[in-house]
């Protein structure tokens, strides 16, 4: 284990937080969980997106 | 199944999901670019995209789309198609070159003009799992259109057994979780067994 970083720690409450998550969308209507998961979605690739140089 | 507040996923046949989702930026661009795919050839979305779109809390770069291997007819015009919807490839300007990579076993990437992400990675099919994952495809109707993903039973255990990053464990997890009442759990270990 890193001193400053418990990475299997980490790893666990990361898992833990996949299955709350997935058991909220399996349990929620679609339009319910899709407009919390847009926002991540969106901002998230809208962070990476880049314009590239012109192409023609 | 609805209720008051709205639907919730489920097949409406055994090959047949139906899903009300909001769309996100990403299924707008998986939509676009499969409308056109869809003319041309048979394809099967696989992998991250596959958990996204059932609601993991994540994004990603790339769409991994297997299709059927074609002529070079078929695909000059699925790649003409492409770029009269101002697509393009990026990381191989030729056309020539592009089939030549595709047979040759290598994936290439197809972006938006002027975009590098989102991008689908394009490869044609080369292994019995791929050639199995197009067989037994199921569609995904949004309120956007439809398209074809590999079946949830295939895409776990991929994931658990072959690609087994964190972040494909926690996808496989995400989707045993939400169709933990869908999913045929015997054809879940037989693929598990398959591929160990």
């Amino acid at each position: 284990m890193n001193q400053w970083f418990d990475k299997a720690r980490n790893r666990k409450e990361r898992m833990e937080f996949v299955e709350l998550w997935a058991e909220y969308v399996r349990t929620h209507p679609d339009k319910n969980w899709s407009k919390q998961q847009k926002v991540i979605v969106d901002s998230q690739l809208k962070s990476l997106i880049t314009p590239n140089k012109k192409v023609d | 199944m609805s209720n008051h507040l709205g639907n919730k996923m489920e097949f409406i046949d055994k090959k047949t999901i139906k899903l009300d989702k909001i769309p996100t930026l990403l299924d707008e661009f998986v939509i676009d670019f499969t409308k056109i795919l869809q003319k041309h050839a048979k394809y099967v979305i696989v992998s991250g995209y596959v958990s996204i779109l059932f609601g993991r809390s994540r994004a990603t770069e790339d769409i991994d789309i297997i299709v059927e291997k074609m002529s070079k007819n078929k695909f000059y015009n699925f790649y003409s198609d492409l770029q009269k919807n101002g697509y393009w490839c990026v990381n191989i300007e030729s056309k020539d070159e592009i089939l030549r990579m595709l047979l040759d076993g290598f994936a290439v990437r197809l972006a938006k003009k002027r975009n590098i992400i989102p991008n689908v990675e394009f490869k044609f099919v080369k292994n019995s799992v791929e050639k199995h994952a197009i067989k037994t495809n199921l569609d995904v109707i949004m309120p956007i259109g439809k398209i074809k993903i590999s079946n949830i039973e295939l895409q776990i255990a991929y994931k658990e057994k072959i690609l087994k990053s964190d972040k494909d464990l926690e996808d496989a997890k995400h989707l045993e979780m939400v169709f933990k009442d869908k999913i045929n759990n015997r054809l879940l270990e037989k693929y598990r067994k398959m591929l160990e």
